[in-house]
């Protein structure tokens, strides 16, 4: 596998209604159910900084999404990968690439279900492109420079600031969109443009991850775009006219969905035709594989089934650079 | 080009003003704060919901009660009593109440109304929320705002609450050890040990100053009760030994060498005798024996279970609040039998409601958000149905718009009128609006959580052209959500639509009352004062 472009990733599925609160918009992706894998709700804990056990409990494997973290109650040291990792049917494995994401917190986080986030769109790119470097400390500076530029400062790499500042802000992006009927997936949009690609292999699946993927890796950017404006992104659609009866109101409402789906096509063949490179597979578990994928605009992982790039089950690729 | 806000509730009832606001404080300020009490007090459970956390929810409430008693004691005391206000609005008001001093409040409430409001206020409660709120006055929380109460006015409510309790025998049965603390907590535990003691001994055995002991602690706190049944109670409670002649009492003693004589025992009771003094037999064997004189609310709620126990446990779908049956439907599936309680309560509510109309226009939110948290499944949507019902029928005919929603062959299996609706897919209300107001109604309803994003705002843009249109139909937004980031209820098109808190079709009225308060503070506080105590209980 070397070159791939965006359509080829989202083959398979259709788009849903657009759907756009504030800064932030989403278009559902549609498609088909492989129940081949588990919703990533798997036990994790830590016995050393920069190591995360991952424990699948499940019938069946599972995915860590690109970008997990963990942010816990307990005085323990919440923790983050830089990649995902492919986890086999009742088995677990320690991932020792991991990242502290709490500076000066020490403890271990005990092993069970924590509830998961993923890590905010700016820190992502960074984060992955680390993924195979060990280092507990290895996201400190860049979480302080992330968490200067939301304006929760405070010294050092702790991303709790950011989430106790935002927690309100944060908890209503995920009552704010919702989900739709065959949902496995979405397009990302900020201010107008596309941040982040996320498909999963089942509803269920992506019904477990959208909530981290919302809350905090695409809310907190969302949170950065508004302190810069309140106007709405020009591609959340106007009502245009002046109806003077309920028929004439319906049709103004029909035309701006038609001008809606519009943007929506116009979106996404421009977001499909992006080119990405991959390297060879990050790892396999029979017949899957996780491989990083990047661009100058765009970097991510994916899981296919199979070496080549016709059946892509799982994708998470975002903004390289907010 | 001018906006008509035509959508104002008022009422032609005239009102006398009994109150007014305290100095510095204007009607509109305290119209605020009264109507962000009635959001809390009406919809919120302190629970989680599908946007907030229990905690965030916990102080909100906390909030908006404090402002109100700030504000003024005695609007606050005499709102605990509307009809409409949550049990737990009324265990905070309580907790409020009690653990501040009335020292030096000059209203339109005496000490005695006052103690008079609480009594009545803690006696409406169900009997766990009664024992827990008495539960609370022990320990205090400063993170949830709980202060200790344990002055002399608490501890009398207790002791009437508890010991003037008609169904003390059954609270003696069911919640044996809570009221032993509550006892002990307001006697202190040097008295209650002396009244156990004292209890114990036959009664012509007991000197007159132990009389007098129990004359001073039991006798004048009991009511209507016969005393000699309250003795037997309490010493049953705090565990004296005493001859039991009381029914409960002696089936629950009887009960722990053979089970089958507690067959009049509430089930949980027998559960736990069960489990301490029967544990070779089986749990089926409870529900057979007790299935005659299981509760209405037990009979709802182990349905499912006795069903798989192979047990027949009859359950009259009348007997439970529409919201509940609804909530029971979505579990089951709907039938005809439940269909049939719905819509006989929907028109009982529909009799009492404040309005009618030639045609009525409503609005059911069915996106995903209605299905609510884990900690309350389905109740939003619940609530909205049970809205959407009475609604229907406040009007000669009506025009109903679901937006998302699922609708399942099997819960329409049998049903006549009453339907399920299962919250699914994104937020359009929008379009549904429009789509209602062509049937020409004289009134719309939208029920929803205040949530909209296909996309957020459309709506009150489209309330913006109907209005210049020079349409003029009354639009009202009725919210089963208590959000706690709005510090009330989340609106869809604020200043042009008014939003009302409502939990289910009984809270009705207030909710009408609520958006008459919205329009004219003064006056409608007036009005909501008018619906809780009559004219001569407000003299000071």
């Amino acid at each position: 596998m070397t070159n791939l472009t965006v359509e080829q990733i989202l083959a398979g599925t259709t788009t849903g209604r657009m759907q756009s609160v504030g800064q932030m918009q989403v278009i559902p992706l549609l498609g088909e159910d492989d129940n081949t894998f588990d919703p990533p709700e798997f036990d994790i804990g830590t016995n050393d900084y920069g190591s995360v056990r991952v424990e699948n409990r499940g019938d069946r494997p599972t995915i860590v999404p690109t970008g997990a973290g963990w942010v816990v109650k307990a005085a323990a040291q919440d923790h983050a990968v830089g990649g995902g990792a492919l986890v086999p049917a009742k088995q677990g494995r320690l991932i020792d690439t991991a990242m502290c994401i709490q500076q000066t917190q020490g403890g271990y986080i005990a092993k069970q279900k924590h509830n998961m986030l993923v890590l905010p769109v700016a820190l992502r790119s960074k984060a992955l492109s680390m993924r195979k470097q060990r280092g507990y400390d290895k996201l400190w500076s860049s979480i302080e420079s992330f968490n200067a530029s939301v304006d929760a400062p405070g010294y050092g790499g702790h991303l709790e600031y950011f989430l106790k500042k935002y927690q309100r802000e944060l908890d209503e992006f995920v009552a704010e969109f919702e989900l739709i009927p065959d949902q496995v997936g979405a397009i990302v949009l900020i201010n107008g443009k596309v941040i982040g690609i996320e498909r999963a292999p089942s509803q269920e699946f992506w019904t477990s991850l959208w909530e981290p993927l919302i809350r905090v890796c695409y809310g907190s950017l969302a949170i950065k775009a508004s302190m810069g404006t309140t106007k709405p992104p020009k591609t959340r659609v106007a009502l245009k006219g002046s109806p003077k009866t309920l028929t004439e109101i319906a049709a103004v409402l029909m035309d701006a969905r038609s001008r809606e789906d519009g943007v929506v096509e116009t979106l996404v063949n421009e977001v499909g035709s992006n080119k990405l490179k991959a390297g060879s597979p990050d790892e396999n578990m029979g017949a899957h594989f996780l491989t990083t994928v990047a661009s100058q605009k765009l970097a991510g992982q994916i899981v296919t089934e199979g070496p080549g790039i016709e059946k892509v089950r799982y994708a998470s690729i975002c903004a390289a650079s907010v | 080009m001018t906006r008509s806000t035509a959508t104002a509730i008022t009422t032609t009832t005239p009102t006398a003003l009994v109150w007014e606001p305290p100095k510095g404080t204007t009607p509109s300020q305290a119209g605020v704060v009264v109507c962000s009490w009635l959001d809390t007090a009406a919809t919120s459970f302190g629970r989680a919901t599908h946007y907030n956390t229990r905690e965030e929810q916990q102080e909100a409430e906390i909030h908006t009660h404090a402002a109100l008693l700030r504000l003024d004691r005695d609007l606050y005391t005499a709102f605990l009593t509307l009809p409409g206000v949550t049990d737990r609005a009324r265990q905070m008001g309580l907790r409020n109440l009690l653990s501040t001093p009335r020292n030096g409040t000059v209203g339109f409430l005496s000490a005695a109304v006052e103690r008079e409001v609480l009594y009545r206020v803690i006696n409406e409660l169900p009997a766990t929320r009664a024992l827990k709120i008495i539960e609370a006055f022990r320990v205090s929380n400063a993170e949830q705002g709980i202060a200790k109460a344990n002055n002399a006015r608490t501890r009398k409510l207790i002791l009437r609450t508890l010991l003037g309790s008609t169904r003390i025998e059954l609270w003696a049965v069911k919640y044996r050890s809570k009221m032993g603390r509550a006892l002990t907590h307001a006697w202190g535990r040097r008295k209650a040990s002396i009244v156990r003691s004292i209890l114990a001994k036959p009664g012509n055995a007991r000197t007159n100053k132990e009389r007098g002991i129990l004359a001073s602690s039991i006798d004048k706190h009991t009511g209507s009760n016969e005393t000699g049944k309250v003795y037997q109670c309490v010493a049953f409670i705090l565990g004296a030994q005493a001859n039991l002649s009381l029914p409960l009492l002696k089936a629950f003693e009887a009960a722990k060498t053979d089970l089958s004589k507690g067959k009049r025992l509430p089930i949980e009771v027998l559960y736990g005798l069960r489990s301490q003094y029967h544990k070779d037999v089986p749990k089926e064997k409870i529900l057979e024996i007790t299935k005659d004189s299981l509760t209405k609310g037990q009979r709802l709620t182990i349905q499912k279970r006795a069903k798989e126990a192979g047990v027949k446990v009859d359950m009259d779908p009348r007997d439970y609040d529409a919201v509940k049956l609804y909530i029971y439907a979505f579990e089951t599936g709907m039938t005809e039998e439940i269909s049939d309680a719905l819509m006989e309560k929907a028109a009982k509510a529909a009799e009492a409601f404040p309005a009618s109309y030639g045609k009525v226009g409503i609005v059911v939110d069915a996106s995903r958000s209605m299905i609510g948290s884990s900690e309350q499944r389905l109740r939003p949507m619940a609530a909205t149905l049970a809205l959407r019902d009475m609604l229907s029928l406040t009007g000669d005919s009506s025009d109903v718009t679901y937006v998302g929603g699922t609708f399942n062959e099997e819960d329409h299996q049998g049903a006549t009128k009453a339907t399920l609706a299962r919250p699914q897919g994104e937020t359009s209300i929008a379009e549904a609006l429009v789509e209602v107001l062509q049937t020409g109604p004289d009134a719309v309803f939208v029920l929803s959580d205040g949530y909209e994003n296909a996309p957020a705002g459309r709506f009150s843009e489209v309330v913006a052209l109907v209005r210049d249109a020079g349409i003029e139909t009354p639009i009202y937004h009725l919210n089963p959500v208590f959000a706690a980031e709005a510090t009330g209820i989340r609106e869809l098109a604020p200043a042009i639509v008014p939003t009302m808190p409502v939990q289910s079709p009984g809270g009705l009225g207030l909710t009408m009352l609520r958006g008459m308060l919205e329009a004219e503070p003064v006056k409608g506080i007036n009005a909501l004062l008018q619906t809780t105590l009559p004219a001569k209980s407000m003299e000071a």
